[in-house]
């Protein structure tokens, strides 16, 4: 896999060994982002494009999950994942749902099985950001089948036989154009971070 | 109850006999002190009645040695004496007689007096009952309160652990993988030597001489291998630190109702081979049980332990005994072998984490007091009844449901 196609993570746990160990181990597969707390892994959501964010659970100042909550408002498309020792697994476990977390994973983690979570929360990724493109296309097509529908409407100011299905179509267009719009907002943050 | 009769003249023996059988006591005879202690040495009789003066061994000897010895109970001894010898009754009072009977004694005062004896001994039982109920209370309350701070101190160290553990484990592994990249990369530039051997001698030798030091062959052929063991080390300590986290109930699990009977049948299914290999054979008696609320994977978890706890404990082709039953708001599940049995001296220990009979390295430790965690948090409670050599039987009670916190 070549430089370039390597997915950024962004790592967050308040132990520099953590840190170091994890980047060890992943470095080969992964472009690798490290923060020490909550604070500056947002600073650098900021300034990169982050695929897949991992966060240990117990930090000082700002929670995991807590860290999570922020990541799901200001940065949705990145995939969240928690790692967390087992005395806290219970507020991760709930967090589930309300964080939008893609897997939690316990401490001390096996390194395989880290490294499989972490391309399939790529993989994850890849999905929903080839969905949202496949959306804007989508939206881009309807836009324009409507324009020419509307074009060819007003060309012809008579009633021809056809008229009918065709203003039909414009309506629908038009209705299916404020779906689509609604769906890629949420995918506007995403095509953003990768612009 | 039982009386022992010491008394050198045949006649007073004999009229002492026939009232005693009367009022239906077990009757022993002794003739002296010597014979009524050999009596003393296999059997235990709370009633004596002792004459002062004898042959072999007297009245005030025999009062010292029943005294000084430790018997199963109180013994209350009468002194017969007669009217003359009224020193010597002051003497056997201190001695350590409870009560006296002059001879030729009166058939109604000796029963009186026995009826006196038989009274204290009934009370003397009571208090040694109670006695023993309060120590036994007192052990379980020192027990609970040991355990429990034990507990904390598992959950804490697991706590403190885990971070070093984690990333160890994790840095052995980049280590393994890179060191292994390495060695690939080694062996590449080792096919190149005689190409640099004939460019540049110098640092050829120097090389050499390099991987002499190094023994650079050991490290090729054993690296992988110190990697693979110092793994299955870290795995082994990980897995203690999730016993030690079952114990001090780290983890929540999910609260369902569960057939108990089944469970355990389950639970013999997947110790099938262990039984198989020892030939133990298992037999059940399952009384029907009502679904308990409990934490399902907990309780597989206890049944599995008190399983391979009875299974360890038997010899080959021996029995185990299972058995549940349920009163008003319990169940009860009783699990016995007939295997070595446990210690006296292990008995107050056998719930606390580490404390084990095996070699070390053998086994952590930790089953039973998994069993004892689990148990509690259910709300119920897990005894042991053993002797050695013959056995050990596990009892747990179950509440119908846990405790609502």
């Amino acid at each position: 896999m070549s430089e370039k196609e390597k997915h950024p993570i962004l790592l967050v746990d308040d132990e520099p060994e953590i840190l170091y160990s994890l980047q060890g181990l992943l470095r080969r597969e992964f472009e690798l982002y490290t923060a020490e707390n909550g604070r500056q892994a947002l600073q650098i959501l900021q300034q990169h494009p982050i695929h897949v964010i991992m966060s240990d659970q117990r930090m000082p100042e700002m929670t995991g999950v807590q860290l999570m909550h922020r990541v799901k408002t200001e940065h949705p498309e990145a995939i969240r994942i928690v790692f967390t020792g087992y005395a806290d697994l219970r507020a991760v476990v709930d967090a589930i749902n309300n964080v939008g977390l893609y897997r939690y994973i316990t401490k001390p983690w096996d390194p395989d099985e880290l490294i499989e979570v972490l391309h399939q929360a790529a993989a994850r990724y890849d999905e929903i950001v080839q969905r949202q493109r496949l959306l804007v296309d989508l939206r881009e097509h309807v836009r324009q089948g409507q324009q020419l529908a509307q074009g060819l409407l007003e060309r012809e100011p008579g009633v021809p036989p056809d008229r009918v299905p065709l203003d039909e179509f414009a309506r629908q267009s038009g209705e299916l154009l404020s779906r689509l719009d609604r769906a890629t907002s949420a995918g506007a943050a995403s095509s953003r971070a990768n612009a | 109850m039982k009386v022992l009769i010491v008394e050198d003249s045949l006649v007073t023996r004999r009229l002492l006999r026939a009232c005693l059988q009367k009022w239906e006591y077990e009757v022993e005879e002794a003739a002296h002190g010597a014979e009524a202690w050999e009596f003393f040495q296999h059997d235990y009789f709370p009633l004596v009645l002792t004459d002062w003066l004898m042959p072999e061994m007297d009245g005030l000897e025999l009062i010292h040695r029943i005294r000084a010895c430790d018997l199963p109970g109180y013994v209350y001894i009468i002194l017969l004496t007669a009217k003359s010898e009224k020193e010597d009754l002051v003497a056997g009072m201190d001695a350590g007689a409870d009560d006296f009977l002059i001879k030729p004694f009166d058939p109604d005062e000796l029963r009186v007096r026995m009826r006196a004896g038989e009274r204290i001994i009934a009370l003397e039982r009571r208090l040694a009952d109670q006695n023993r109920r309060l120590r036994e209370a007192q052990a379980a309350l020192v027990q609970s309160e040991r355990l429990a701070s034990l507990g904390q101190l598992a959950a804490g160290m697991a706590h403190e652990i885990n971070n070093p553990v984690a990333y160890v484990t994790n840095n052995l592994a980049v280590l393994n993988r890179d060191v292994g990249s390495v060695m690939e990369v080694l062996q590449a530039y080792q096919r190149g030597a005689e190409t640099l051997a004939q460019a540049d001698p110098s640092l050829a030798a120097q090389i050499a001489e390099l991987e002499r030091t190094a023994d650079l062959a050991w490290v090729q052929e054993n690296s992988s291998r110190l990697f693979a063991a110092s793994l299955d080390g870290l795995s082994r300590v990980r897995n203690i630190i999730q016993n030690l986290r079952e114990f001090a109930r780290l983890d929540a699990a999910e609260l369902d109702e569960l057939d108990l009977n089944a469970a355990l049948k389950s639970t013999l299914d997947v110790l099938r081979r262990d039984l198989d290999e020892k030939q133990l054979t298992v037999s059940t008696r399952f009384e029907p049980l009502p679904p308990v609320l409990c934490r399902p994977a907990k309780i597989h978890q206890l049944f599995h332990n008190l399983l391979l706890n009875a299974i360890q404990a038997s010899g080959p082709q021996a029995g185990i005994e299972l058995r549940t039953t349920a009163d008003d708001d319990q169940v009860l599940v009783d699990v016995q072998d007939h295997g070595s049995g446990i210690d006296p001296v292990h008995l107050p220990h056998i719930f606390e984490p580490f404390f084990t009979t095996k070699a070390v390295g053998s086994g952590a430790g930790l089953g039973l007091s998994i069993c004892y965690g689990i148990v509690r948090d259910q709300g119920g409670a897990i005894d042991v009844d053993s002797q050695p050599g013959r056995g050990s039987t596990f009892r747990v009670r179950l509440p119908f449901r846990p405790p609502t916190k």
